[in-house]
Formats: structure tokens, sequence, C-alpha cells
């Protein structure tokens, strides 16, 4: 399913996939001069020029418990967009590739949960995925890292010159 | 390209010692094969339940690359070079970046699908050489 990027200003946001971004746009919290594009494209296009040949438009009713329209707040201060931090999968790949220990399978799991949590609009639960990743990453790096420096005091302790 | 926000110098030492880190274990990997190193600890995992992990053969694969051996790395462990050298080198080069110019590379968004093909990839592969 194609995911959306959107940018204001210098910031980026998502990806999302179509139907979160259909609703935010609804909700106001994407609006028309937000750029969007899709995952992967060179190009960026205002919201308002690629929602209307899709027939997206924006919240024109106040959603239930909000003040009428008139009160609303001015554009520039409409809410901002959730922003869910991105989790590399080379971390957690590298830790159980190379230190060798299960704990890098754990990680790949909540980072794997993370784009898709995020994709459905589930922000505290990427969040929450992305820590678990970090922190199951950084121990299977540690204890890696212990065994590392053994073998190399090893090496070093061993005798004959490493270069033989 | 690069994230507008500066790291912090803290962030770039961390950095800079990865790589040096990240050096440290090649270089010796390259001189000495692990095997021959007596204190060398075996994989935790394969220690305990005497059967292989997605990583067991990475060292001694290593070993063998630097040494210019590719068939001998690829026997060791294929996953190594297909996923393992990539992401080492998304990582380093990143680190780098952060150590030069202080700043993180902006990378492309990954699709949803690819944390969980990579995960089937690797358990995969873990169960299967087992078998
Ligand atoms: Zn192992």
């Amino acid at each position: 399913m194609a995911q959306y990027e959107v940018r204001r200003g210098s910031e980026q946001f998502g990806p999302y996939d179509h139907e979160t971004l259909f609703n935010y746009y609804r909700e106001g919290r994407v609006v028309a001069t937000d750029e969007v594009r899709e995952v992967g494209a060179a190009h960026w296009q205002t919201m308002q020029q690629f929602s209307q040949p899709q027939g997206m438009t924006p919240q024109s009713m106040p959603p239930p418990g909000m003040p009428p329209q008139g009160m609303a707040p001015p554009t520039g201060q409409v809410a901002q967009p959730v922003h869910v931090q991105r989790m590399s999968l080379a971390g957690p790949i590298l830790v159980t590739l190379f230190c060798c220990i299960p704990f890098g399978i754990v990680s790949i799991v909540y980072a794997a949960q993370v784009n898709s949590k995020a994709s459905v609009g589930d922000v505290a639960g990427a969040e929450e995925s992305r820590g678990k990743a970090t922190m199951w990453m950084w121990l299977g790096f540690g204890l890696g890292l212990a065994g590392t420096i053994i073998y190399i005091v090893g090496v070093s302790a061993s005798g004959s010159s490493p270069f033989d | 390209m690069l994230e507008r926000e500066a790291v912090g110098v803290r962030r770039r030492v961390a950095a800079g010692l990865m790589l040096l880190f990240g050096g440290v274990v090649l270089l010796t990997l390259a001189v000495r094969h692990p095997d021959t190193v007596s204190w060398a600890p075996i994989c935790l995992w394969r220690e305990a339940t005497g059967t292989l992990c997605a990583g067991c053969g990475t060292g001694r694969g290593m070993h063998h690359l630097l040494q210019g051996d590719l068939m001998a790395a690829w026997r060791l462990n294929p996953l190594m070079l297909l996923l393992g050298i990539p992401a080492a080198a998304i990582v380093g080069l990143g680190e780098g970046v952060v150590l030069v110019a202080g700043r993180r590379i902006r990378w492309p968004a990954w699709p949803s699908w690819l944390g969980w093909t990579l995960l089937a990839v690797v358990v995969g592969w873990w169960v299967g050489r087992n078998l």
C-alpha cells in the first residue's frame, strides 16, 4: 500500500497510508498548504493539489466538542501532524548477525512494528515499539561488545605476533 | 540529504568511538582467525543449545572476507554477505557523517513490509540452517 510523507517548512512527518493522510486532512492536522509526496517520489505537491483529483476535502464541519468554526484557531496554529521518529533496521540487523544473539531478533520485531503502527496512525504504539527496539538493540550490542573485547584481548595476549 | 538539526558533541564523540571500535574489530578479524584464539568466546546461543544462531559464522566469515576469500565467507554465513555487510555499511556511513558533519543522514523511510520481510528471512535462515 502506498505510503505518503508530509512536509511543513523544514519539518517532515509520516509516512502515513492514504486513509490516515485523508483523516488527518479532514481533521485539520494536515492543511492545504502542507506538501505531500509518495514515499520514494522525487517531487512534492501541496496537499490541495494532491487532494483535488481524489475528492479529498478538509473538515468543513467542526467535530463534536470543538468550538464553532468562527472560534477555531487561525490556520497558522493548527494542530501539528504527528511526528513519528523513524527506526533504522540496520542496527537491529547488525546486532542479530554480528553479536550472534537472539536479542537482535527481538529488536527487529519491535523495529518492524514501528512503521506498521505509524502507518495506521498509532503514534503512541509506534513510539513504544521504537523504545523497545532501541533497548533490545543496545542490550544485544552490549553482550556482543563484551565478547568482542574478550576476543581482541585474547588476540593481543596470545603471544605470537598477530601479523604472523 | 542531511537532517537540519546538528547533533551534540557527545554524539559525535560516540560516533568516533564506534568507528574506532569497528576498525579495531575489523583489523583483529583480518589478522587472526577467531578459532585460533583460545580465549575467543563462542556464541552464547550455540553454547547453550548446541544449535547455530542466525549470526554464527560471521566472525570466521569476516576473517575470510577480509583475506579476500569470498567463497569461504559465503559458505560460513551467506546472510552476513547479503544483509550484514549492507547493514554495517549503512551504520558505518551514518556514524561517519555524524562524526565529520555533525548531522545525521536523512534516509528515505522504509516501507512497513520490509521490516517483516527481513524478520522472516533472518528467522527462516536461523531455523533452516539447523535442519
Ligand atoms: Zn551464533
